[in-house]
């Protein structure tokens, strides 16, 4: 290897080293410090960097679920809930979409395409306002059904189905018709099983949103126990006293289930997220 | 409800919170623009090099903040830029024989500072996978080509790797620009409730919210919201005319 390569090899590393080192300290921080008993140790207005052995210990967590109203243990089962039918509500509704408006052929296809897709350009935090008024009028406020109904079914979520609906073969479609197949059966038995791996993408990145949204639960739930985990942690810091014990063993719970996920799946997050833009 | 023509319309042209926002809002897109730009294209460069060690380390590394929450995140950035001398920030600061600062209730450049910073974190990982998705699709003859006229590493990134990454450019910087302008949760989390003392840290949205949901005001937090619709489709426009997005759509 000539010596340039090697000089260029040590100072890539040690970039990527440093960055991976950005990237990672916070998670090591908040983990270590989800075990520190005493926090007034740690801060004394800001965080420092001061941790012995002996001032470590589980006495965080214990406190996470003896606590008197298990709040936090309220906010963990909402934020699965929210979750799981977050997930299957926009797997199921927008694969449907994506397909039929890609296999059929009828009157008006083009403009419903594209008002799906404009969809995609309109922030959500426009929409808040007049959603939570909606929210209001169907009585869904401080519900699950307010919470997931607004945004399961995205423009993007469409668009992606879209895309991968694309790329099967029709004559499966023809032959399943030929032998007298209903069009929802085939949709269920033949395009499904085809559209695993789609699922699989689009079900990750939708269950990740799901777990970390925090404007739209924050404002649809009004009652302590039915907060997600995002808006839950949030009531441990307040303008009158901040427990911080709580709060970072709860903030290290939280991420554990999508850090699973993401460590089991780490292509399908990959190929998932630059569907999107990068296709075109 | 009274029906007041243009009067909240009016109210907002003069309304010094909103100017404020409006300011801290586009302050911290260009921040963001210019760090998830320079570094995450090196970054992916590097990483799509065949030549560096335990790439997929380092690239799931670099991915792993993306996945947490603003509220996560909130936690730890609320306290790396705390106020007390022993942050390892001021600590850091102190070595540089600088002083140790107020990062959140310094002045509004700090806090602007504190959350492109906090954002970067969050962000920088999915922005270089973009790039890395769009550096598989240059043809690898071109790098061949290049290889055999003699073309160095700084001509190759230039010439070839940079034109070619065009279209993502483009990309991100419209997700870049609409995530910045929106922006709302980093602010809330840092500043806790969004309680912004003087204007430090308070952005478009989060003062739509405060309006809406603080004060009760949904009149003009609906005009407020109408504007910032208005401006971000103009701003696409922009995009489209000159950066040209969806000319690629024509050609197919």
């Amino acid at each position: 290897m000539k010596k340039k390569d090697v000089i260029y090899k040590v100072i890539t590393t040690v970039i990527l080293l440093l960055m991976s080192v950005c990237a990672l300290v916070p998670f090591v921080y908040l983990i270590i410090a989800s075990f520190v008993e005493d926090m007034s140790q740690v801060f004394k207005n800001g965080l420092s960097l001061q941790i012995t052995p002996d001032m470590l210990g589980i006495k965080n967590y214990l406190m996470l679920f003896t606590e008197d109203d298990r709040s936090y243990l309220y906010w963990y089962k909402n934020s699965i809930i929210i979750t799981l039918l977050f997930t299957v509500i926009s797997l199921f509704f927008s694969s449907l979409v994506g397909y039929a408006v890609t296999v059929y052929e009828f009157k008006g296809k083009k403009p419903l395409i594209i008002v799906i897709l404009s969809t995609m350009m309109i922030p959500v935090e426009i929409l808040m306002l007049p959603l939570y008024n909606e929210m209001l009028a169907f009585k869904l406020i401080n519900t699950y059904a307010g919470v997931v109904l607004p945004f399961a079914v995205s423009g993007f979520a469409i668009y992606f189905f879209m895309q991968y609906t694309k790329a099967i073969p029709r004559d499966f479609l023809d032959a399943a018709r030929v032998d007298g197949c209903g069009e929802f059966r085939i949709f269920i038995q033949i395009m499904m099983p085809m559209m695993l791996p789609a699922f699989g993408t689009m079900g990750i990145l939708q269950a990740m949103t799901a777990w970390n949204d925090f404007l739209w639960p924050l404002i649809v739930m009004s009652t302590n126990r039915n907060f997600p985990l995002t808006v839950g942690l949030q009531t441990y810091l307040s303008p009158y006293g901040n427990n911080y014990n709580m709060l970072f063993a709860g903030a290290v719970l939280s991420v554990i289930p999508i850090l699973t996920v993401f460590l089991l799946n780490q292509k399908s997050f990959v190929s998932g997220l630059t569907v999107g833009g990068v296709k075109g | 409800m009274t029906f007041i023509g243009w009067d909240n319309y009016k109210r907002a042209l003069t309304d010094t919170h909103l100017s404020a926002a409006v300011i801290n809002s586009i302050l911290f897109t260009i921040g963001i623009l210019i760090l998830n730009i320079v570094i995450p294209v090196p970054l992916a460069v590097v990483l799509n090099d065949k030549k560096t060690i335990f790439r997929t380390g380092f690239r799931s590394a670099i991915y792993l903040p993306a996945l947490t929450s603003i509220i996560v995140a909130g936690i730890y950035f609320r306290l790396f830029f705390g106020s007390g001398d022993q942050t390892p920030l001021n600590l850091f600061m102190t070595w540089l024989h600088l002083p140790a600062r107020q990062w959140l209730y310094d002045t509004k450049i700090t806090g602007i500072f504190v959350l492109v910073i906090m954002s970067t974190w969050r962000w920088l990982g999915t922005n270089t996978l973009y790039f890395l998705a769009g550096l598989q699709s240059i043809p690898e003859e071109l790098f061949e080509a290049a290889e055999i006229d003699g073309a160095n590493a700084y001509q190759r990134f230039w010439n070839i790797i940079i034109p070619g990454l065009k279209p993502i450019i483009v990309f991100v910087i419209t997700i870049l620009t609409y995530g910045g302008l929106r922006m709302f949760g980093e602010s809330f989390v840092m500043w806790v409730n969004g309680s912004t003392p003087g204007d430090i840290g308070l952005t478009i949205v989060l003062y739509i919210y405060k309006t809406a949901f603080g004060h009760f005001d949904t009149g003009y937090a609906s005009a407020l919201s109408v504007i910032l619709f208005i401006c971000l489709m103009l701003i696409n426009l922009l995009y489209i005319r000159f950066l040209g997005i969806g000319k690629k759509e024509e050609s197919r």
